[in-house]
């Protein structure tokens, strides 16, 4: 459904991607896991559109979209919950999740926003206790629920999720990456899954890819990365003492 | 009293047009952090339009006409303010409205000329005696009836557009967010666009609308729009509500300030100034903003 081929992305003159290579097949959970400034966030923005690549090639539904605006990705079915969320805080619950549907056309609004809407309303029931409510005065993780419910609104066919757990404790974390599983169930949602949280990342996602300044060094099933002796030192903290011994 | 109601009468008709004015400043700060000193040349091509078109047709043909005209000069403003818009610094961005109102006000004089152009009253007796009413012992005239009117219905009109439009909606997601509002789709550059248009709209309705009974200039433009600026600081850059209770409050201030110090009568322009002088030193966040001035 997409891949990447050797994508270079830069910050004027600093490279941030240098040249990485991934791809992920339709309804399927792929993680990209990495420390801090290893890219991840830089790799999602490139392929929604938000950053041109240098060079490279990204495809997505077989069509070679590098460099495409991302109103026209969120036309073609790839959105994205952006890192921070990115809600428009003094605007109410119900407002952003209209947003999210700005781009479908009037027909497909007439007909099935409604629908959409109370489905995310099942999803989240929360967001609909606060629906009148402004976003910015919903706590970490209802925040985190209208990112995802408003990227939702625009009924798309895959997903970018950028550290959806961040700031937010380990329950609500539980929760949203169960929403993240359902909807791969429920709807054939794709999605590609960026996460400081390994851990996390590992058990929703069928394969992940490791990202350190810029490169992918490591791929392959969650089950097997999570039984690599590096990556458990490295980020699941494991193994800390056999290392100061 | 009497005389009390009837500066009231004029301060307010006065506020209303301040109050328009405004309106435009907010909505392309809101936007763009960009405070448009060319808001004032929105008025005065509105007003200069109308005028030349109305020795040959009709209020009705002239008045859209100039309204399309602002919006046209909007739009290309708004180009250019776009073009360099991510690598400049805002303050540029401000320095290149100052210079794009004094080249719109000189083309306008090379086109039009320096001499003032009659408007006549909308609904007038003739061209330069217009129906008048009294009411609570002031002398109200029909152009002041009708400037309160359409700022009215501006106002409503505007409120609804961004509350209850998607377009509307999504103008203020992008002031409000400017990265979320590109992820859901929305194209912000043009939505920038469409701020510097509606803003032109606004102001050419107001300059066509105070034009009506006295004489439109090239050189209106300027004193317009620094006291729709003052209210729009007032009331809080990017706050509508604010700007437009600021814009009425600072007419009504400026045209009772007589009652008070009748020797101020020759420097009334000036009240708004000190007005606004006093409040950035006192309340820099605006009289009527209750947080710091955000979109």
């Amino acid at each position: 459904m997409l891949k990447l081929q050797s994508v270079m992305t830069y910050y004027g003159r600093i490279m941030a991607l240098r040249g990485i290579s991934l791809h992920v097949d339709p309804g399927e959970i792929v993680a990209i896991v990495g420390p801090n400034g290893a890219g991840k966030t830089t790799a999602l923005n490139t392929i929604s559109g938000v950053l041109a690549p240098k060079s490279g090639r990204i495809v997505f539904d077989g069509k070679d979209v590098a460099g495409k605006p991302t109103d026209s990705l969120v036309d073609m079915g790839l959105v994205q919950v952006p890192e921070g969320r990115q809600l428009f805080a003094g605007m109410s619950v119900y407002e952003n999740l209209m947003l999210g549907a700005y781009r479908r056309s009037s027909a497909d609004k007439k007909t099935r926003l409604r629908d959409d809407l109370d489905r995310i309303y099942q999803i989240f029931p929360i967001l609909k206790e606060r629906q009148k409510q402004s976003a910015g005065t919903l706590s970490g993780g209802e925040q985190q629920m209208l990112a995802i419910g408003r990227a939702l609104m625009a009924r798309p066919r895959m997903l970018l999720l950028d550290e959806p757990s961040m700031g937010l404790a380990p329950l609500v974390v539980k929760e949203i990456f169960k929403v993240i599983a359902d909807l791969r169930k429920e709807r054939k949602t794709t999605v590609l899954v960026v996460e400081q949280n390994v851990k996390a990342a590992l058990t929703v996602a069928k394969r992940a890819y490791v990202l350190e300044t810029g490169r992918v060094v490591m791929e392959g099933a969650s089950s097997e990365l999570s039984k690599n002796p590096e990556i458990q030192r490295a980020y699941l903290g494991k193994g800390y003492k056999h290392m100061v011994e | 009293m009497e005389q009390f109601n009837q500066l009231l009468v004029t301060g307010i008709s006065n506020g209303c047009i301040y109050a328009i004015v405004a309106i435009g400043f907010s909505i392309i700060y809101a936007g763009t952090q960009v405070i448009n000193f060319a808001q004032g040349e929105f008025v005065m091509i509105g007003a200069m339009v109308a005028a030349a078109l109305l020795a040959k047709v009709s209020l009705l043909v002239a008045f859209p006409v100039a309204i399309l005209a602002g919006c046209l000069v909007g739009a290309i403003l708004g180009l250019c303010v776009l073009v360099p818009l991510k690598r400049a610094a805002v303050v540029s961005l401000v320095i290149m409205t100052v210079g794009a109102s004094i080249l719109i006000r000189g083309l306008a004089q090379l086109f039009w000329g320096e001499e003032g152009k009659n408007v006549p009253y909308f609904t007038g007796v003739s061209v330069n005696e217009d129906h008048t009413f009294h009411i609570a012992g002031a002398i109200v005239g029909a152009q002041q009836i009708w400037v309160v009117g359409i700022t009215i219905l501006l106002v409503i009109a505007t409120h609804c557009f961004f509350k209850y439009t998607l377009t509307g909606r999504a103008m203020r997601a992008c002031a409000l967010n400017p990265t979320g509002a590109r992820l859901v789709g929305i194209n912000v550059h043009k939505m920038i666009i469409l701020s510097f248009v509606m803003a032109a709209g606004l102001g050419s309705i107001a300059g066509v609308t105070v034009a009506a009974g006295i004489y439109a200039r090239c050189t209106m433009g300027a004193a317009l729009g620094l006291k729709g600026f003052c209210a729009a600081v007032l009331g809080g850059l990017g706050s509508y509500g604010g700007g437009i209770v600021a814009g009425i409050l600072l007419g009504v201030v400026e045209a009772l300030i007589v009652l008070v110090i009748p020797s101020m009568s020759d420097y009334r322009d000036a009240v708004a100034f000190v007005i606004l002088l006093l409040v950035l030193l006192l309340k820099p966040e605006g009289i009527l903003s209750r947080k710091k001035a955000v979109a």
